[in-house]
């Protein structure tokens, strides 16, 4: 089975690690790091929020 | 500079006297903003509207599309913005205009959900019947 993107998060950092290693031990994957951009939006994580743009 | 994405108060029509541009760019301009409404809601009834003439486009409508470039133009700093730790409260918002659009005589209603201070969802659609009150209008 092929899928394409996957993006993830949580509002506990240690629980988006945990289920980044249980996914990467089950399926063949890259793991791109802290989301930044996805199909054209561009997103920015800070200290404060979340701001998306395009 | 434009301080909106539409004319306040003109319409737009179908305007079949008007001299006609190429289908074919006018729906890539269309397709290129209707992508851009998923960070933009402030243009997506602007384009929604140029988006029902994509059948026979004429100079009108693309004046009309190219007021949304130029708007854009001018407001390139907006986006969705998730405030860290907002509130959590359910908060919705909805309006319908009338008379709204002058060919069909259909309205078009308006919402938009917010989770806290977080814009979560929002849409905006011509109405599928035609409203026959200002108090039917809202509820359909």
């Amino acid at each position: 089975m092929y899928v394409d993107d996957i993006i993830f998060g949580a509002t506990n950092e240690k629980m988006c690690e945990e289920f980044s290693n249980l996914m990467q031990s089950e399926f063949e994957m890259s793991m791109m790091g802290e989301l930044r951009f996805f199909l054209g939006l561009q997103i920015k994580q800070n200290e404060d929020g979340i701001f998306i743009c395009q | 500079m434009m301080s909106t994405p539409m004319h306040p108060s003109s319409t737009l029509d179908k305007d079949e006297t008007g001299t006609s541009i190429s289908e074919k760019e006018y729906r890539g301009m269309i397709g290129s903003l209707l992508y851009l409404t998923a960070s933009r809601p402030d243009i997506v009834f602007a384009v929604g509207m140029c988006a029902r003439f994509q059948t026979a486009p004429t100079e009108s409508h693309l004046t009309a599309v190219k007021r949304i470039f130029r708007y854009l133009v001018s407001t390139t700093d907006i986006g969705i913005w998730y405030k860290k730790n907002s509130h959590f409260d359910l908060l919705a918002y909805c309006d319908a205009d009338y008379p709204g659009d002058k060919v069909e005589r259909k309205s078009t209603s308006g919402a938009c959900q917010l989770l806290g201070e977080a814009l979560v969802s929002w849409s905006c659609r011509k109405q599928n019947t035609i409203a026959l009150s200002t108090a039917e209008v809202e509820y359909v």
